[in-house]
């Protein structure tokens, strides 16, 4: 049974969906059962993954190998390493929440839960993929159910519904009416999105090609390939740039970052909790399983680019935060901001950072969940996102307000929360490398609590405006129960990052060896000079952690 | 036995957190009665359990080292819910869970009736916890967390009363100040840990000698930057007054007594690295000495009781900041525990003053409250002349202290500052005990109606603490030979500080001080006992410095104009940016797109309309397929899409794995 985890995880919400397609839409509670029972599944395996991994022997655990085209060296390979398992163990909390999150949903409930089960189970995908063609082809499959969430789903922004009065009708035959028109409108952030993926999913897909093509194993699978293909000179940099540029576009990386917040604005909650939450990170998690492993040699040497822009991500995605007025899209720019630590942690090469990077994954899949949760259920009771025109809600809401601090405390990385201990980690880990990038994510870290908090302010505190007087907060067991879950997740992951912290660490080790050609001081065997030993002069940096091996 | 204290010391933060969560989470289902003695219950027991842990202290004189539990473990990351316990913690805990246990008894009297009560006790008790374990903590990330957590408090407290805007911006203000201060926090613990490859205190101590200067300058620095967003210092002690619209027992705990001072704990306890960086120890020094002097200017004319009470705290703590710029720790601890005492005092004797008077706190309006409410007036007297630095009470001693080593060790300029800063206290402090208790009653009818002394709840807890403002100050007498130094020697004593000051000088040194607070007793006493018009006069003599101190030097103002603005208009630009070039060019290629597939579509039918008509027709169904995209029938689509792509990629590779051949047919 258990070496079938990963199978159950991935085709639990597929089966769901399937389901679904041979129930009415007037059967309500049927369908909500059959999307929480199939969440829930693949929720509790995934839990199980995560515990049962063994993170002391390490690599790639629960393979499942099943053959597809033995001619093109296609197969369905499973596996997870320690780089996976949390992200998987996130997919699965983020969609169980995110079906609950859905649950009051009115319009064509079956069709929506089949799309928002579709896009968790490809994007649990491509984190247990070890076959470059299953990897982009979940990849691409997430994207799609994206346009249609949000074009059908979705939520037009204030100036679009500014723009629709009667005069505004008539332009809608015109030529060009969603390029001039509709910028605003949910169908033009469907459109842009999908565009902007599918066209850097191209680039990736070039990357994979090359990859398969001038390997010369005629086998896409990533276990063989990062053994026995070797790249080099011109080539390599191509496949690497194509590789990066394809897979950062989703991350997203300034400055392909721009598909990303209109198509958080437009998108129900559910659907912004799994696309911040676990669909960006596929973008950092593909670069690594794809160009870390690969191309070890070239990631070291391009990897600056990163450190570059991430930068930029940091700052840039956070002032656009500080001055916009519409709350989701102040946290989508957050999401993009914060997605640059996960850059810097990933640029600077180094074991504690790479795992502050994908523990910051995590972390971030549970305080952006908690932020856009909350943000569709204020924008659910009060039909607008617009800052300026709420205000006072924690009068009528108490429990979405309290909640509220609590993710703004783990999106600003607040000890007691895991977001805390993964900036600790990305900063330490990147000091030797980066200090100068350090410092602007630090002073980044001032920005977002600044930004968050007037967005707190704005919404909860003040005077609240009469026709709000009639929104509830969240009371019942199902609204309360998803953010309940991240909330203890975040927190409980931050007081006990024991488990994590090793399994992370088990999957970043050989990785960072094979990029680096040194190995953490935890497996080498004699003691090494210690650092506060009286008599030795302070190491210069990095020495301490890490020596040169004879490979 | 010593296992028993080692269980003790692991008790004294978990009492507080027990209630916070039994009140957090049950607490709407019963009573605010058995809410509040949750609260101030746990309080009581970790003061106890405090008690206990400094006797065992005092008798073996050493540090102890408590592990908690391991958290986060690694080859190379290893850190330690771990609490150190020597003196320089015992003080501190006797003063957060004592002055803290009498905030929360006199609480219960002064939050009485309002709505949510169980969640100011929460909030009460969450900072408490915070502020435990930020002093407690034996490396600089437990040290950190609590650091963040009575942030968070603070920010909660302050904006308790939501509704009102003033305080939800004075919240965020002071959050945000305060991570300012962080950040350079975050950055001296990371310049620790990549130099020490540790964060614990006692390893970090140990071998702070082989920092470089610079090194230890640059750690001391960012520190620094850390300590003084804490203690509201130049130039980022903007955040406490306005932190003023809290209601008064979070102002008397977190802003007077115990949070603000987080800074000079975090000074003191790093002195080591300090000690290394004469530069940043003047910086220190002058940072202190200025604010000192400048925060008490601009308390001269206030009139709000309790925002003269904060500039106050932000010249006191001046002083401490002065003293740990010296070189004088123990004299900074000293005054941080005296101070503790006064200004709890006085800010709840405000408190009272507040409550009698149905929320009313500008000073123009009162006046001759003396007869109305005695008790408050006694002790509110007692707390001025404790701060105003006359003998012998607490505050004598310890400002004494620090302007004495200021002078000794030839620093005359900042004695100057701190001594025309002496004067000045005294001087506010007492126009407001005349504005507020004595002359002629300015208060308006409705409210005059109503004054009524306060419960014994809160007056004996005020009592406690008028009583400790006197004596407090006698553990350090003599002056730097005390109980006091000795016990704190073996934290914050430094080597070469031994040489006594001669007697002589030490008791001019003393009289001076005596005669600077009497002098500001004497010239608020000429201005504002009685109905005299000198005050105004001078005002009249001088309205454009009466201004500039009113508005407080414009300092928010010019803050505004400097980093908030240009924030706010770079992620303008940055928007700008985003919606323009970047979106533009999206657009752009949505519309070349458009375009070249109408001009295709054109080519089509007017040129090789006949032989092509097939792809126009190709077209026209695409176009269909758009459209309905529209109308929500986008199943088929999407079925598409992954068909399309399934095949075309295996088209593709089919071609690229050798033309066929090698294909499926082949095998």
């Amino acid at each position: 049974m258990a070496e079938y985890t990963l199978l159950i995880i991935l085709f639990a919400p597929f089966l769901g969906a399937l389901a679904l397609i041979f129930v009415s839409n007037r059967q309500v509670s049927l369908v909500r059962g059959i999307a929480a029972g199939s969440a829930f599944v693949s929720l509790a395996a995934s839990v199980y993954l995560f515990y049962a991994y063994d993170s002391v022997k390490g690599g790639y655990q629960f393979i499942q190998r099943i053959e597809w085209s033995r001619q093109l060296g296609i197969s369905l390979h499973l596996g997870v390493d320690g780089i996976g398992t949390p992200l998987v163990l996130a997919s699965g909390i983020l969609l169980f929440a995110g079906i609950f999150v859905s649950w009051h949903i009115k319009d064509r409930m079956k069709e929506f839960y089949i799309w928002i089960l579709i896009l968790a189970a490809a994007t649990i995908g491509v984190f247990m993929s070890l076959d470059l063609f299953f990897l982009y082809f979940f990849y691409e499959m997430s994207v799609i159910p994206m346009y249609l969430l949000l074009g059908m789903w979705g939520s037009h922004t204030k100036k679009y519904l500014e723009m629709t009065d009667p005069e505004g009708m008539k332009q809608r035959d015109s030529v060009g009416f969603i390029f001039n028109f509709g910028a605003n409108s949910k169908e033009y952030a469907a459109m842009k999105l999908v565009l902007f993926l599918s066209a850097f999913a191209v680039a990736a897909l070039m990357g994979i090609l090359l990859i398969y093509k001038f390997s010369g194993l005629n086998t896409f699978d990533i276990l063989i390939l990062r053994e026995k293909a070797h790249f080099s000179g011109p080539l390599a940099t191509l496949i690497w740039l194509l590789i990066f540029f394809g897979f950062a576009s989703i991350a997203p990386i300034w400055p392909l970052h721009s598909w990303s917040p209109v198509g958080h604005a437009a998108a129900p909650a559910a659907t912004s909790m799994l696309h911040a939450g676990v669909l960006m990170k596929l973008g950092h998690f593909s670069i690594i399983r794809v160009a870390f492993e690969i191309l070890p040699e070239t990631t070291r040497e391009l990897m600056p680019i990163a450190a570059v822009l991430c930068i930029f991500s940091i700052i840039y995605g956070g002032l656009v935060a500080y001055y916009a007025k519409d709350t989701k899209y102040v946290i989508g720019y957050s999401s993009s901001s914060h997605m640059g630590y996960v850059f810097l942690g990933m640029a600077a090469l180094d074991y504690i950072s790479l795992s502050g990077a994908v523990i910051y994954m995590f972390a971030h899949a549970m305080a952006t969940g908690m932020l856009f949760a909350m943000a569709g259920w204020v924008y659910d009771q009060t039909h607008t996102r617009d800052i300026p025109s709420l205000g006072g809600l924690s009068n009528r809401m108490p429990f979405i307000s309290a909640a509220f601090v609590i993710g703004c405390m783990a999106s600003i990385g607040m000890p007691g929360t895991v977001n805390f201990i993964a900036e600790v980690m990305i900063i330490v880990g990147s000091w030797n490398k980066y200090p100068f990038q350090v410092v602007v994510a630090v002073l980044g870290i001032v920005l977002t609590m600044a930004y968050l908090f007037k967005m707190m302010r704005g919404l909860f505190y003040g005077s609240m405006a009469e026709k709000y007087s009639h929104s509830h907060d969240a009371v019942a067991v199902v609204d309360r129960m998803p953010l309940l879950i991240m909330i203890t997740v975040s927190i409980s992951f931050g007081i006990f990052p024991g488990h994590l912290y090793s399994v992370v660490r088990s999957g970043v080790d050989p990785l960072i060896a094979r990029i680096t050609k040194v190995v953490p001081v935890a497996e080498l065997p004699t003691n090494i000079p210690q650092a506060n030993s009286p008599t030795m002069p302070l190491p210069a940096p990095g020495e301490a952690i890490a020596k040169v091996t004879s490979r | 036995m010593s296992d028993s204290i080692d269980l003790i010391v692991k008790l004294i933060p978990l009492f507080p957190l027990m209630a916070v969560i039994v009140n957090g989470l049950f607490g709407h289902r019963y009573s605010h009665d058995l809410a509040h003695r949750f609260a101030w219950g746990s309080v009581l027991m970790s003061f106890l359990c405090v008690l206990a842990v400094f006797t065992e202290t005092l008798r073996t004189g050493t540090a102890r080292e408590v592990i908690a539990y391991k958290w986060i473990f690694g080859g190379d990351l290893t850190i330690n819910l771990a609490y150190l316990i020597d003196p320089l913690t015992c003080i501190m805990l006797l003063v957060i869970t004592g002055v803290g246990f009498l905030i929360h008894v006199y609480s219960v009297g002064y939050m009485h009736g309002e709505a949510g009560f169980t969640r100011f006790f929460v909030y009460m008790n969450l900072f408490m916890v915070s502020m435990l374990l930020l002093v407690m903590g034996n490396n600089y990330v437990v040290l950190f967390i609590g650091w963040e957590g009575v942030g968070l408090c603070s920010y909660l407290l302050i904006g308790y009363y939501y509704d009102k805007v003033s305080a939800a911006k004075a919240a965020t203000k002071a959050f945000v100040v305060n991570r300012i201060g962080d950040a350079g926090f975050l950055l001296a613990i990371f310049l620790v840990f990549v130099n020490f490859r540790t964060l614990d205190y006692t390893q970090v101590m140990q071998n702070a000698a082989q920092l470089s200067p610079e090194m230890a300058t640059a750690i001391a620095l960012c520190l620094l930057v850390g300590a003084v967003g804490k203690s509201a210092q130049l130039p980022l002690y903007t955040w406490l007054p306005d932190a003023m619209e809290g209601p008064t027992p979070v102002s008397a705990l977190i802003h007077a007594a115990t949070m603000v001072t987080a800074g000079v704990y975090m000074i003191v306890r790093n002195h080591a690295i300090f000690d290394l960086a004469p530069m940043a120890m003047t910086t220190v020094a002058w940072i202190g000495g200025l604010t000192a002097l400048f925060a008490a200017t601009i308390g001269l004319v206030q009139t709000d009781i309790k925002r003269v009470l904060a500039y106050s705290t932000v010249s006191q703590l001046g002083y401490m900041f002065l003293g740990c710029g010296l070189g004088a720790y123990t004299a900074a601890v000293f005054h941080l525990m005296t101070h503790a005492f006064f200004k709890a005092l006085l800010f709840l004797s405000a408190g009272s003053v507040i409550h009698a008077l149905s929320g009313e706190q500008d000073i123009r309006k009162m006046g001759a409250l003396k007869s109305k409410i005695p008790w408050t007036h006694t002790l509110f007297l007692i707390g001025t002349i404790a701060i105003a630095g006359i003998p012998p009470l607490a505050g004598f001693w310890s400002k004494d202290e620090i302007m004495g080593h200021a002078f000794v060790h030839h620093h005359y300029l900042l004695y100057g500052m701190a001594a025309v800063g002496a004067f000045l206290t005294s001087f506010y402090m007492f126009r407001l005990t005349y504005l507020t208790f004595y002359g002629t009653s300015r208060l308006d009818h409705h409210t005059a109606e109503h004054v009524h002394e306060s419960p014994m709840v809160m007056i004996g807890p005020l009592v406690v603490l008028a009583t400790l403002s006197v004596i407090g100050g006698f553990p350090g007498v003599p002056p730097e030979n005390g109980w006091f130094h000795h016990f704190l020697h073996s934290v914050a004593g430094v080597a070469g500080e031994e040489h006594a000051t001669p007697p002589a000088l030490m008791f001019g040194l003393m009289g001076t001080a005596t005669v600077i607070a009497l002098l500001g007793w004497g010239l608020a006493h000429y201005f504002y006992s009685g109905p005299s018009t000198a005050a105004t006069a001078l005002v009249d003599r001088m309205p454009g410095a009466y201004t500039t101190l009113l508005n407080k030097y414009y300092v928010d103002e010019l803050y505004d104009t400097l980093f908030v603005e240009p924030t706010k208009q770079l992620g303008r630009l940055c928007d700008w940016f985003d919606r323009t070039i970047i979106d533009g060019l999206v657009r752009g290629i949505d519309r070349g797109t458009d375009l070249s597939a109408a001009a295709i579509t054109w080519t089509e039918k007017h040129v090789v309309y006949a032989g092509l008509n097939i792809i126009g027709y190709g077209n026209h169904l695409l176009a269909r397929s758009w459209r309905r995209l529209q109308t929500g029938m986008v199943h088929q689509y999407a079925a598409i899409i992954v068909a399309g792509l399934f095949i075309l990629v295996h088209l593709i590779l089919l071609i690229w794995t050798g033309g066929g051949s090698a294909g499926y047919s082949a095998r």
